[in-house]
């Protein structure tokens, strides 16, 4: 491998974008990067094309022949947030997008708590309703604390079933994979009614997250803006 | 339709990749003594033993050379049947899109052209499209066959991979 790399000129690392001293090659006005130049892809290639190393073969050969291991089949994957002080998860194939807060218009006789109003989705509008409402969950301490007031706070965009709800959140996390293994019953014995929308609970950076059961929050939520 | 480009003698041919289920660096493989030229042996794969066909040597007579680029495609000739048999060929590592519109007739009746039924003009220039059904030299469908045959007749269960 050594004698084959010394065919190749490195002039990327003497007169291109990574040289230590001036970058003065000529064609770096016209590619912008050495990425883009054909002689970086041609010693790319040539690497490709080059005989394999000593010892390759074997590392491969015992590669391929180690036993398969047990993969991790069923991943589950949720959007995390906060609503309040209650860490929450609702997965992630139902999710349209988080945006900002936006404006809420709220909708005339209509008396429903759960139906906040209706809010700009792209030029659409959209249901906006309150899953703490739903879920009986307050603004809490967490979001009380924070010293400029709005700053976490985004909506949520779900649809499921061709039902489509916009909520606003206290913070949203991003993505967490886990094992569908990993998730436990939630507490059966609680008293908070949240808990009857919750398929299990997961630990994350040692906090217990509800994975919100979207089979059932989407038909009480379709109810609640009735 | 994503098609998978491997070279043999600078001519580049092409796959569809749904017909491939791994592709494995090349790795060194037990002789079969008296077996055809283009078939170099047997890998091991996860345990398993997996029949390797050298695609220059069937295309071109000249075995596959040890590059880095060297690649073997695991694919499933029989597809109900888990037997895997492995294509050794060299410079895989590119796949591109295709689509029907891209494919060209050779103009070159089937039968006498082998394998390669369709080509596709490509900016880089001719790629010529491998019919896996059509790529496995008879004796070599026959034998896999046979293994099928007698996997199913030792214990009446089918032998799975």
């Amino acid at each position: 491998m050594a004698e084959k790399n010394r065919n190749i000129d490195d002039c990327w690392n003497r007169i291109g974008v990574w040289a230590k001293g001036s970058r003065d090659c000529p064609k770096l006005q016209d590619v912008g990067h050495c990425v883009n130049c054909e002689v970086f892809s041609s010693a790319g290639r040539q690497l490709l094309e080059s005989e394999a190393p000593r010892g390759y073969l074997e590392e491969w050969t015992k590669f391929c022949a180690a036993e398969q291991q047990e993969k991790n089949q069923q991943a589950g994957s949720v959007i995390l947030f906060r609503l309040g002080d209650e860490w929450l998860g609702i997965e992630t194939r139902i999710l349209d997008e988080v945006m900002s807060i936006r404006s809420i218009h709220s909708v005339p006789h209509r008396k429903s708590s759960i139906l906040r109003g209706l809010t700009n989705v792209r030029g659409e509008l959209q249901m906006c309703v309150s899953i703490g409402q739903l879920m009986n969950i307050t603004r809490g301490e967490i979001t009380g604390s924070n010293v400029v007031k709005g700053v976490y706070e985004r909506m949520v965009v779900t649809s499921y079933e061709g039902l489509r709800f916009v909520f606003p959140v206290s913070e949203v996390r991003g993505v967490y994979r886990f094992d569908l293994n990993e998730m436990k019953e939630a507490p059966s014995t609680a008293m908070n009614c949240s808990v009857h929308y919750l398929k299990g609970m997961l630990l994350w950076e040692n906090r217990h997250v509800g994975v919100i059961d979207h089979e059932l929050l989407f038909p009480a939520l379709g109810r609640g803006i009735m | 339709m994503m098609m998978l480009l491997f070279k043999v003698n600078s001519g580049r041919y092409g796959l569809d990749v749904a017909d491939v289920v791994e592709l494995v660096p090349y790795v060194s493989m037990q002789s079969l003594p008296k077996a055809p030229e283009y078939i170099p042996g047997l890998m091991n794969y996860r345990g398993k033993i997996v029949p390797v066909v050298d695609l220059a040597m069937l295309i071109n007579n000249s075995p596959v050379r040890q590059l880095m680029s060297s690649r073997i495609i695991l694919i499933k000739p029989v597809k109900s049947n888990r037997r895997y048999v492995g294509l050794l060929a060299e410079n895989v590592t590119e796949i591109i899109r295709v689509t029907e519109d891209d494919f060209t007739d050779t103009g070159i009746d089937p039968e006498s052209s082998a394998f390669v039924e369709k080509v596709v003009m490509h900016p880089d220039g001719l790629i010529q499209y491998v019919d896996i059904s059509k790529l496995l030299p008879s004796e070599v469908s026959a034998m896999l066959q046979k293994q099928v045959a007698d996997d199913v007749s030792d214990d009446g269960h089918p032998y799975v991979i």
